[in-house]
Protein backbone atom coordinates (compact mmCIF):
# COMPACT_ATOMS: atom_id res chain seq x y z
CA UNK A 1 0.00 0.00 0.00
CA UNK A 2 2.80 2.29 1.07
CA UNK A 3 4.69 1.76 -2.19
CA UNK A 4 1.30 2.43 -4.29
CA UNK A 5 1.35 5.55 -2.62
CA UNK A 6 3.97 7.12 -3.46
CA UNK A 7 3.97 5.74 -6.88
CA UNK A 8 1.11 7.52 -6.79
CA UNK A 9 2.51 10.72 -5.68
CA UNK A 10 5.37 10.47 -8.42
CA UNK A 11 2.92 10.25 -11.35
CA UNK A 12 1.14 13.31 -9.91
CA UNK A 13 4.14 15.49 -9.41
CA UNK A 14 5.01 14.38 -12.96
CA UNK A 15 1.22 14.78 -14.49
CA UNK A 16 1.65 18.49 -12.24
CA UNK A 17 4.77 18.98 -14.27
CA UNK A 18 3.50 18.15 -17.72
CA UNK A 19 0.35 20.55 -17.49
CA UNK A 20 2.46 23.30 -16.29
CA UNK A 21 4.80 22.38 -19.02
CA UNK A 22 1.45 22.52 -21.50
CA UNK A 23 0.37 25.48 -20.11
CA UNK A 24 3.43 27.52 -20.56
CA UNK A 25 4.13 26.26 -23.65
CA UNK A 26 0.38 27.46 -24.61
CA UNK A 27 1.07 30.94 -23.27
CA UNK A 28 4.71 31.33 -25.44
CA UNK A 29 2.71 30.29 -28.42
CA UNK A 30 -0.35 33.06 -28.21
CA UNK A 31 1.80 35.46 -27.37
CA UNK A 32 1.74 38.07 -30.48
CA UNK A 33 4.83 39.85 -31.40
CA UNK A 34 3.74 43.70 -32.62
CA UNK A 35 4.89 44.49 -35.89
CA UNK A 36 7.95 47.50 -35.61
CA UNK A 37 7.18 48.49 -39.10
CA UNK A 38 3.97 49.61 -38.70
CA UNK A 39 3.44 52.87 -36.39
CA UNK A 40 1.56 51.65 -33.08
CA UNK A 41 -0.44 55.03 -33.15
CA UNK A 42 -1.83 57.54 -35.44
CA UNK A 43 0.50 60.78 -35.22
CA UNK A 44 -2.09 63.74 -35.77
CA UNK A 45 0.70 66.44 -37.16
CA UNK A 46 -0.45 69.98 -35.73
CA UNK A 47 -0.13 72.79 -38.48
CA UNK A 48 0.88 76.17 -37.06
CA UNK A 49 2.19 79.19 -38.33
CA UNK A 50 4.85 79.48 -36.07
CA UNK A 51 6.67 83.08 -36.39
CA UNK A 52 10.40 83.03 -37.81
CA UNK A 53 12.71 83.24 -34.74
CA UNK A 54 15.91 84.48 -36.33
CA UNK A 55 17.40 87.31 -36.95
CA UNK A 56 17.97 86.88 -40.77
CA UNK A 57 14.90 84.75 -41.87
CA UNK A 58 14.01 85.16 -45.45
CA UNK A 59 12.37 82.58 -47.57
CA UNK A 60 10.57 82.55 -50.86
CA UNK A 61 7.63 79.94 -51.25
CA UNK A 62 6.66 80.87 -54.22
CA UNK A 63 7.26 81.08 -57.49
CA UNK A 64 9.39 78.66 -57.71
CA UNK A 65 13.16 79.31 -59.45
CA UNK A 66 12.91 78.23 -63.43
CA UNK A 67 8.97 78.49 -62.77
CA UNK A 68 7.15 79.08 -66.67
CA UNK A 69 3.84 80.67 -65.95
CA UNK A 70 1.15 80.98 -68.80
CA UNK A 71 -0.38 84.34 -67.05
CA UNK A 72 1.25 87.89 -66.27
CA UNK A 73 0.08 87.91 -63.10
CA UNK A 74 1.78 85.71 -60.19
CA UNK A 75 1.28 85.33 -56.38
CA UNK A 76 4.99 85.84 -54.66
CA UNK A 77 4.87 84.37 -51.40
CA UNK A 78 7.38 83.93 -48.78
CA UNK A 79 8.09 84.35 -44.72
CA UNK A 80 10.76 86.65 -43.00
CA UNK A 81 11.12 88.03 -40.33
CA UNK A 82 8.81 90.57 -38.32
CA UNK A 83 10.06 93.93 -38.98
CA UNK A 84 12.19 93.55 -42.24
CA UNK A 85 11.85 95.60 -45.33
CA UNK A 86 11.16 92.86 -48.53
CA UNK A 87 11.82 94.42 -52.38
CA UNK A 88 10.43 93.09 -55.39
CA UNK A 89 12.17 93.63 -58.47
CA UNK A 90 11.59 92.96 -61.68
CA UNK A 91 13.06 94.45 -65.06
CA UNK A 92 9.64 97.17 -64.86
CA UNK A 93 8.83 98.19 -61.37
CA UNK A 94 9.53 97.73 -57.83
CA UNK A 95 7.66 96.72 -55.38
CA UNK A 96 8.23 97.07 -51.33
CA UNK A 97 6.05 95.32 -48.46
CA UNK A 98 6.64 94.17 -45.00
CA UNK A 99 5.45 91.03 -43.57
CA UNK A 100 2.36 90.30 -41.48
CA UNK A 101 3.21 89.45 -37.80
CA UNK A 102 3.61 85.63 -38.41
CA UNK A 103 5.80 86.73 -40.35
CA UNK A 104 4.79 85.73 -43.91
CA UNK A 105 4.13 88.30 -46.91
CA UNK A 106 1.98 87.94 -50.19
CA UNK A 107 1.90 89.83 -53.56
CA UNK A 108 0.95 90.15 -57.19
CA UNK A 109 3.41 90.63 -59.21
CA UNK A 110 3.12 91.28 -63.20
CA UNK A 111 5.91 89.63 -64.94
CA UNK A 112 7.95 90.59 -67.86
CA UNK A 113 7.71 88.95 -71.26
CA UNK A 114 9.49 85.62 -71.56
CA UNK A 115 12.10 84.47 -69.34
CA UNK A 116 13.29 87.25 -66.60
CA UNK A 117 14.91 87.25 -63.04
CA UNK A 118 12.61 88.68 -60.09
CA UNK A 119 15.42 89.95 -57.30
CA UNK A 120 13.94 89.78 -54.00
CA UNK A 121 15.81 91.58 -51.30
CA UNK A 122 14.93 91.77 -47.24
CA UNK A 123 16.13 94.97 -45.06
CA UNK A 124 16.18 93.08 -41.34
CA UNK A 125 15.85 95.33 -38.11
CA UNK A 126 19.20 94.82 -37.47
CA UNK A 127 20.66 96.23 -40.78
CA UNK A 128 22.04 93.26 -42.65
CA UNK A 129 20.51 92.60 -45.90
CA UNK A 130 19.75 89.29 -47.91
CA UNK A 131 18.53 88.45 -51.23
CA UNK A 132 17.27 85.36 -53.36
CA UNK A 133 16.76 85.67 -57.17
CA UNK A 134 13.48 83.87 -58.70
CA UNK A 135 14.24 82.73 -62.65
CA UNK A 136 10.57 83.30 -64.03
CA UNK A 137 9.22 82.69 -67.69
CA UNK A 138 5.77 84.10 -69.38
CA UNK A 139 5.01 82.21 -72.04
CA UNK A 140 1.80 80.28 -74.17
CA UNK A 141 3.71 78.26 -76.04
CA UNK A 142 2.68 74.64 -76.36
CA UNK A 143 5.70 71.91 -76.31
CA UNK B 1 -5.85 -0.83 -6.69
CA UNK B 2 -3.54 -2.46 -9.69
CA UNK B 3 -6.27 -1.39 -12.00
CA UNK B 4 -6.42 2.48 -10.03
CA UNK B 5 -3.05 2.40 -11.79
CA UNK B 6 -3.53 1.08 -14.65
CA UNK B 7 -6.73 3.85 -15.15
CA UNK B 8 -4.20 6.85 -14.35
CA UNK B 9 -1.81 5.54 -16.21
CA UNK B 10 -3.79 5.25 -19.06
CA UNK B 11 -5.03 8.76 -18.28
CA UNK B 12 -1.48 10.55 -18.14
CA UNK B 13 -1.21 9.28 -21.53
CA UNK B 14 -4.27 10.52 -22.61
CA UNK B 15 -3.53 13.82 -21.38
CA UNK B 16 0.63 14.27 -22.67
CA UNK B 17 -0.85 12.80 -26.26
CA UNK B 18 -3.23 14.91 -26.42
CA UNK B 19 -1.16 17.72 -25.12
CA UNK B 20 1.53 17.01 -27.40
CA UNK B 21 -1.10 16.84 -30.78
CA UNK B 22 -2.38 20.77 -29.88
CA UNK B 23 1.35 21.90 -29.30
CA UNK B 24 1.97 20.26 -32.93
CA UNK B 25 -1.23 21.83 -34.54
CA UNK B 26 0.36 25.08 -36.30
CA UNK B 27 -1.54 27.99 -35.03
CA UNK B 28 -2.73 30.64 -37.79
CA UNK B 29 0.10 32.08 -39.47
CA UNK B 30 0.28 34.80 -40.68
CA UNK B 31 2.79 33.82 -43.59
CA UNK B 32 -0.12 34.44 -46.23
CA UNK B 33 -1.33 37.79 -44.97
CA UNK B 34 2.36 38.92 -45.67
CA UNK B 35 2.57 37.85 -49.41
CA UNK B 36 -0.76 39.84 -49.61
CA UNK B 37 1.12 42.74 -48.37
CA UNK B 38 4.04 41.92 -50.29
CA UNK B 39 2.73 41.84 -53.24
CA UNK B 40 0.55 45.04 -52.23
CA UNK B 41 3.86 47.11 -51.86
CA UNK B 42 5.19 46.11 -55.28
CA UNK B 43 2.37 47.37 -57.13
CA UNK B 44 2.30 50.15 -55.04
CA UNK B 45 6.37 50.94 -55.75
CA UNK B 46 5.06 49.98 -59.36
CA UNK B 47 2.90 52.32 -59.68
CA UNK B 48 5.01 55.64 -57.74
CA UNK B 49 7.83 54.30 -60.13
CA UNK B 50 5.72 54.65 -62.99
CA UNK B 51 3.88 58.19 -61.69
CA UNK B 52 7.44 59.45 -61.24
CA UNK B 53 8.23 58.66 -64.94
CA UNK B 54 5.40 60.81 -65.80
CA UNK B 55 6.53 63.91 -63.88
CA UNK B 56 10.47 63.03 -65.25
CA UNK B 57 9.83 66.47 -67.44
CA UNK B 58 8.94 69.74 -66.99
CA UNK B 59 8.60 73.07 -68.73
CA UNK B 60 11.38 75.27 -67.46
CA UNK B 61 13.11 78.07 -68.12
CA UNK B 62 16.68 79.31 -66.91
CA UNK B 63 19.22 82.13 -67.43
CA UNK B 64 22.60 82.14 -67.98
CA UNK B 65 25.89 83.08 -69.33
CA UNK B 66 27.30 80.23 -72.03
CA UNK B 67 30.73 78.72 -71.11
CA UNK B 68 31.27 76.91 -74.17
CA UNK B 69 28.67 76.41 -77.33
CA UNK B 70 28.92 73.05 -79.59
CA UNK B 71 27.79 69.73 -80.95
CA UNK B 72 24.48 70.89 -80.08
CA UNK B 73 24.78 71.82 -76.43
CA UNK B 74 25.37 74.68 -74.72
CA UNK B 75 26.92 75.16 -71.27
CA UNK B 76 25.42 77.86 -69.34
CA UNK B 77 26.61 79.51 -65.26
CA UNK B 78 22.84 80.02 -64.06
CA UNK B 79 22.74 83.19 -61.65
CA UNK B 80 23.22 80.60 -59.02
CA UNK B 81 26.79 80.37 -60.44
CA UNK B 82 25.74 76.64 -61.34
CA UNK B 83 26.68 74.71 -64.60
CA UNK B 84 23.92 74.26 -66.38
CA UNK B 85 23.68 71.77 -69.55
CA UNK B 86 21.60 72.91 -72.57
CA UNK B 87 20.57 70.30 -75.58
CA UNK B 88 19.52 72.07 -79.08
CA UNK B 89 18.08 70.26 -81.72
CA UNK B 90 16.32 71.14 -85.37
CA UNK B 91 12.97 72.85 -84.24
CA UNK B 92 14.68 74.54 -81.24
CA UNK B 93 13.79 78.79 -82.21
CA UNK B 94 17.16 81.35 -81.56
CA UNK B 95 15.70 84.43 -81.57
CA UNK B 96 17.65 88.20 -80.52
CA UNK B 97 16.71 91.89 -80.69
CA UNK B 98 19.72 92.97 -82.47
CA UNK B 99 19.95 90.32 -84.78
CA UNK B 100 17.06 88.57 -86.69
CA UNK B 101 18.85 85.85 -88.29
CA UNK B 102 20.29 84.53 -85.14
CA UNK B 103 21.28 81.24 -84.48
CA UNK B 104 22.95 78.69 -83.31
CA UNK B 105 26.54 79.52 -84.44
CA UNK B 106 26.15 83.14 -82.98
CA UNK B 107 25.92 82.05 -79.43
CA UNK B 108 29.34 82.99 -78.10
CA UNK B 109 31.20 82.52 -74.66
CA UNK B 110 30.16 85.39 -72.45
CA UNK B 111 26.33 85.93 -73.50
CA UNK B 112 24.02 86.22 -71.18
CA UNK B 113 20.88 83.64 -72.94
CA UNK B 114 17.67 82.46 -71.70
CA UNK B 115 16.52 78.87 -72.93
CA UNK B 116 13.09 78.02 -72.35
CA UNK B 117 12.18 74.05 -72.85
CA UNK B 118 11.71 70.65 -71.49
CA UNK B 119 13.48 69.86 -68.17
CA UNK B 120 14.68 66.19 -67.52
CA UNK B 121 14.96 66.03 -63.82
CA UNK B 122 16.76 63.03 -64.08
CA UNK B 123 19.58 63.85 -66.34
CA UNK B 124 19.56 67.76 -65.05
CA UNK B 125 19.48 68.92 -68.76
CA UNK B 126 17.06 71.06 -70.58
CA UNK B 127 15.73 70.19 -74.32
CA UNK B 128 15.15 73.92 -75.64
CA UNK B 129 12.46 75.12 -77.60
CA UNK B 130 13.57 78.69 -77.63
CA UNK B 131 16.71 80.71 -76.67
CA UNK B 132 16.99 83.93 -76.74
CA UNK B 133 19.18 86.41 -75.48
CA UNK B 134 19.09 88.50 -72.63
CA UNK B 135 19.67 91.76 -71.01
CA UNK B 136 19.29 91.32 -67.18
CA UNK B 137 19.43 95.02 -64.71
CA UNK B 138 22.06 95.57 -62.18
CA UNK B 139 21.22 95.88 -59.31
CA UNK B 140 22.62 97.03 -55.87
CA UNK B 141 21.73 97.95 -52.47
CA UNK B 142 23.55 99.73 -50.12
CA UNK B 143 23.91 103.27 -48.58
CA UNK B 144 25.43 106.51 -50.49
CA UNK B 145 28.29 107.73 -49.82
CA UNK B 146 28.95 110.64 -52.22
CA UNK B 147 27.18 113.01 -54.14
CA UNK B 148 27.92 114.68 -57.02
CA UNK B 149 25.15 117.52 -57.57
CA UNK B 150 27.21 119.11 -60.69
CA UNK B 151 26.80 115.85 -62.35
CA UNK B 152 24.05 113.76 -60.92
CA UNK B 153 26.12 110.75 -59.67
CA UNK B 154 26.18 109.01 -56.74
CA UNK B 155 28.86 107.02 -54.74
CA UNK B 156 27.38 104.01 -52.97
CA UNK B 157 28.83 101.47 -50.88
CA UNK B 158 26.93 97.69 -51.57
CA UNK B 159 26.09 95.48 -48.80
CA UNK B 160 29.02 93.21 -50.28
CA UNK B 161 31.69 96.28 -49.73
CA UNK B 162 31.86 97.06 -53.34
CA UNK B 163 31.96 101.13 -54.52
CA UNK B 164 30.14 102.13 -57.39
CA UNK B 165 29.28 105.09 -59.09
CA UNK B 166 25.28 105.84 -60.08
CA UNK B 167 23.91 108.24 -62.32
CA UNK B 168 20.74 109.77 -62.05
CA UNK B 169 19.66 111.09 -65.33
CA UNK B 170 15.97 112.58 -66.46
CA UNK B 171 14.86 109.56 -67.27
CA UNK B 172 15.33 107.76 -63.91
CA UNK B 173 12.64 107.38 -61.01
CA UNK B 174 13.86 107.77 -57.93
CA UNK B 175 10.87 107.11 -54.75
CA UNK B 176 11.41 106.93 -51.03
CA UNK B 177 9.60 104.66 -49.11
CA UNK B 178 9.25 104.98 -44.99
CA UNK B 179 7.71 101.50 -42.90
CA UNK B 180 4.15 101.15 -43.13
CA UNK B 181 3.83 103.68 -46.33
CA UNK B 182 3.86 103.53 -50.34
CA UNK B 183 6.58 104.27 -52.56
CA UNK B 184 6.46 107.91 -53.17
CA UNK B 185 8.21 109.75 -55.70
CA UNK B 186 11.40 111.58 -53.99
CA UNK B 187 14.14 113.99 -55.29
CA UNK B 188 17.76 114.14 -56.34
CA UNK B 189 18.01 116.98 -54.68
CA UNK B 190 17.13 115.41 -51.54
CA UNK B 191 19.24 112.75 -51.49
CA UNK B 192 21.79 112.88 -47.97
CA UNK B 193 25.46 110.88 -47.74
CA UNK B 194 24.13 107.42 -45.37
CA UNK B 195 20.80 107.26 -47.11
CA UNK B 196 20.14 103.53 -47.88
CA UNK B 197 19.27 102.78 -51.22
CA UNK B 198 18.32 99.98 -53.70
CA UNK B 199 19.33 100.77 -57.33
CA UNK B 200 18.05 99.04 -60.60
CA UNK B 201 19.32 100.18 -64.01
CA UNK B 202 22.25 99.47 -66.90
CA UNK B 203 25.80 99.95 -67.65
CA UNK B 204 26.48 103.31 -69.46
CA UNK B 205 27.20 102.32 -73.14
CA UNK B 206 30.51 104.66 -72.97
CA UNK B 207 31.82 103.96 -69.69
CA UNK B 208 30.77 99.86 -68.09
CA UNK B 209 31.45 100.99 -64.34
CA UNK B 210 29.37 103.91 -64.66
CA UNK B 211 25.62 102.53 -64.02
CA UNK B 212 22.70 104.58 -65.24
CA UNK B 213 20.02 104.39 -62.72
CA UNK B 214 16.53 103.56 -64.09
CA UNK B 215 14.39 103.10 -60.88
CA UNK B 216 16.50 104.19 -57.19
CA UNK B 217 13.79 103.22 -53.98
CA UNK B 218 15.91 105.55 -51.01
CA UNK B 219 14.57 103.76 -47.57
CA UNK B 220 14.00 106.45 -45.39
CA UNK B 221 13.50 104.96 -41.93
CA UNK B 222 15.29 101.86 -42.53
CA UNK B 223 18.52 100.42 -40.37
CA UNK B 224 21.88 101.28 -41.05
CA UNK B 225 24.19 98.39 -42.15
CA UNK B 226 26.73 98.00 -39.45
CA UNK B 227 29.13 96.42 -42.16
CA UNK B 228 28.79 99.78 -44.17
CA UNK B 229 31.22 102.05 -43.21
CA UNK B 230 31.00 106.00 -44.48
CA UNK B 231 34.63 107.12 -44.17
CA UNK B 232 34.08 111.38 -44.49
CA UNK B 233 37.25 113.04 -45.44
CA UNK B 234 38.73 114.77 -42.59
CA UNK B 235 40.20 118.48 -43.44
CA UNK B 236 43.95 118.72 -44.04
CA UNK B 237 45.60 120.41 -40.86
CA UNK B 238 46.37 124.04 -41.87
CA UNK B 239 49.96 125.13 -41.00
CA UNK B 240 49.01 128.93 -39.42
CA UNK B 241 52.26 131.59 -40.71
CA UNK B 242 54.14 132.57 -38.38
CA UNK B 243 53.94 136.72 -38.22
CA UNK B 244 56.63 138.94 -39.53
CA UNK B 245 57.50 140.16 -36.13
CA UNK B 246 58.53 136.68 -34.95
CA UNK B 247 62.08 136.19 -33.69
CA UNK B 248 64.32 133.71 -35.04
CA UNK B 249 65.83 131.11 -32.71
CA UNK B 250 69.52 130.41 -32.96
CA UNK B 251 70.78 127.20 -31.91
CA UNK B 252 73.04 127.29 -28.98
CA UNK B 253 76.49 126.62 -29.99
Amino acid sequence: MKAEKVILSFVAVFVGLIAAGIAFYLYQTTKVIPDQTKPSATKVAIQTTPTPSGTDVFTVDSPVNEQVFDKKLITIKGTAVKGAIITISTDDVDQVVQPADNGSFTLTQTIPDNTSVIELSAIFPDGTQKKIDRTVTFSTAKF
Amino acid sequence: MKKTILLIAGLLFFVVINTAYAAATPTPNPTGSAQLNSQINQLKDKIASQVSKLNLVEKRGIIGTIQSVGNNQITLTDPQGQTRYVDVDEITKFSSASNTTFGLSDLKKGMLISALGIYNKESQRILARYIDTEIVPTRYAGEITGIDGKNYQLTIMTTEQKTVKVEIDTTSTVNSYTTGGELTKYGFSKLTVGDRVFVTGYPDKKDATLIIADRMIVYLDAPKDASIQIVTPTPAATVAPTSAGGKNLKPIK
